[in-house]
């Protein structure tokens, strides 16, 4: 089966910025995608670029096996965009923004505007003019818009800005049914790391017009060295695990917590030790390095995430 | 079929849009329309020779009409493609399915059908007026003073024609400046004021010839002289070559300098 999407060595270059350079990016079958990076990294270009509103300097995007440069019209066909801050014909009712939209890609059955508007909570209002829709609203129809055509390929960009916590959790419900049952592919640009980490399949982070990292968090996570047992008393647990050969710290975080910095040592030989010692372990938990913590160690701190 | 054709001739968004502004910049023309034909009935009767006659006052508003239609020409065109890239409407649009060049096409399609529109308002409103003034019976004597009405009836519409033909040959041209600038208050701006240049120039008669306004007022002039029951200054067949070619080639200017511009035309806010 033809990737969903596939960039090969993309540079886009501005006057004097270099925006992008040799960006390689493939999107092979269904999922959610994370696109993560700073301000300014070059994530905005790339979408603007796979969506065909400016041209690429160098490099091939291929969307469902489909050169844009060759032919934009079918390319765009398999895709479905929502820009961050989505605008609209904010003269016309956010049904009839739909059938223009669903008219200009040449769709004789409006029954599909509809259904949409009322997949994305909108059908109370779908007779109101947009120039008096909310943010949230004008985010709902941005989606109703970029599922018109049924594409393979869905891109969204900041999403959920602007969405109250109650819509923010019905996009969180959204985006897996349109990936894992709708069997699309779903590029998501957003600033909310813990959304994404939650949401997203995999993860592309992009730094200063390149790409950094690719991959699902956990391949992209370093191997964590800390586990945190919960003990009935943590100062006995500490005497415990104190002169453990391949344990380089213990700490404790409290009462009845320990953290234990074992590099060498596996967890259930730790476990195995606590208990030979006759400390009864109540829960214990692995520390996985976090999006966030994954974000700033490859990019770093002194920028903004965007 | 008939979906097609609203689709392409933007007929279908017209209806959805259903704006107030639309109707009252056509009450607003009509009533331009209905000032220019009683301030030509008035100059009329204090200076011309005789009385007015019903084709002079067709004529002569039809003229005087040409104006405001190029400017409603460039408002149309100037909005229609301008707004949508200062309202980022452009990334609803160009990120779907269509090709550019079908955009670009619909957008000039529906402007110039748009102003056909004006252009048989002018003349409905005018004929009905000096109809109801002078008889209708007197825009159709057979011998209307030294040329007869059955060749004014076919000049005039020639001359809608022509008139329509080079109003698209504007209608195109001005695309360019609104896609360059992608803002409609700029685009008319700049348009109006290319519009006052181009009639100073076509005051040079080496220039005349080349120009777009000579195009929209050459072969109403000739009409308003014919209603006067004046010689002729050109031969119809001379007239009607000229403004075609003329017309013809602003028009394709203007297609082929748009489409090179949207073809490459890169939505960078």
């Amino acid at each position: 089966m033809t990737s969903f999407l596939q960039i090969e060595n993309l540079h886009k270059r501005y006057r004097t910025v270099h925006a992008l350079r040799g960006v390689n990016l493939e999107l092979p079958g269904p999922g959610i995608y994370g696109l993560l990076g700073p301000n300014g990294a070059g994530k905005t270009t790339a979408i603007k670029l796979i969506a065909g509103l400016i041209k690429p300097t160098e490099g091939r995007i291929r969307i469902s096996g489909i050169d844009i440069r060759d032919d934009p019209v079918r390319a765009l066909a398999s895709i479905g965009v929502m820009m961050e801050m989505p605008r609209f014909y904010d003269h016309l009712s956010g049904g009839d923004n739909l059938r223009v939209l669903a008219l200009l890609s040449g769709q004789r059955d409006q029954r599909r505007a509809d259904q949409l508007m009322d997949r994305v909570g909108l059908s109370a209002k779908a007779g109101e003019k947009v120039s008096a829709y909310s943010r949230g609203m004008r985010q709902r129809l941005g989606l109703a818009a970029a599922l018109l055509d049924d594409p393979r390929l869905v891109i969204l960009d900041e999403p959920t800005n602007g969405l109250d916590p109650a819509g923010i959790a019905e996009f969180r419900q959204w985006l897996p049914q349109m990936a894992h049952e709708e069997q699309r592919a779903i590029l998501l640009s957003s600033h909310q790391m813990g959304e994404m980490e939650r949401i997203c399949d995999n993860f592309t982070i992009v730094s200063r017009g390149t790409i950094v990292a690719t991959g699902k968090a956990a391949d992209l996570a370093q191997p964590r060295t800390s586990v945190v047992f919960r003990v009935p008393d943590a100062e006995a647990a500490l005497a415990a695990l104190h002169d453990v050969q391949g344990i380089t710290n213990v700490e404790v975080l409290g009462a009845d917590r320990i953290r234990a910095d074992s590099p060498a040592a596996p967890t259930a030989a730790i476990n195995r030790i606590l208990v030979n010692r006759g400390i009864d372990v109540i829960e214990i938990t692995e520390e996985r390095e976090s999006l966030e913590e994954i974000f700033f160690r490859l990019v770093g701190r002194d920028h903004d995430v965007a | 079929m008939w979906r097609e054709v609203c689709r392409v001739t933007g007929a279908e968004w017209l209806r959805a849009r259903r704006s107030r502004a639309t109707l009252t910049g056509l009450v607003v023309y009509v009533l331009v329309v209905g000032i220019l034909y009683f301030t030509y009935y008035l100059a009329v009767r204090r200076s011309f020779v005789g009385i007015p006659t019903g084709f002079y006052l067709c004529g002569a508003v039809l003229s005087a009409a040409v104006t405001p239609l190029a400017f409603i020409g460039v408002l149309l065109i100037a909005f229609s493609l301008g707004r949508e890239f200062s309202s980022g409407t452009i990334h609803l649009v160009w990120t779907r399915p269509i090709s550019r060049l079908g955009w670009l096409g619909g957008k000039v399609l529906s402007s110039v059908i748009h102003l056909k529109s004006f252009l048989v308002l002018t003349l409905v409103i005018v004929i009905t007026v000096a109809g109801a003034q002078f008889g209708f019976s007197s825009l159709m004597e057979k011998d209307y003073l030294i040329h007869s009405a059955g060749s004014l009836w076919w000049n005039l519409l020639l001359v809608i024609v022509l008139t329509w033909i080079a109003l698209i040959a504007t209608v195109s041209i001005v695309c360019v400046p609104a896609l360059y600038i992608a803002s409609p208050g700029v685009t008319i701006t700049v348009c109006v004021a290319g519009g006052f240049v181009l009639q100073l120039a076509a005051g040079w008669e080496v220039l005349r010839p080349f120009l777009l306004p000579t195009y929209l007022s050459s072969p109403l002039a000739q009409f308003v002289a014919m209603s006067k029951g004046l010689p002729l200054p050109e031969e119809w067949s001379t007239l009607t070559r000229t403004c075609l070619l003329g017309s013809l080639g602003w028009m394709l200017a203007g297609w082929l300098w748009a489409a090179w511009i949207v073809k490459r035309k890169e939505v960078l806010n």
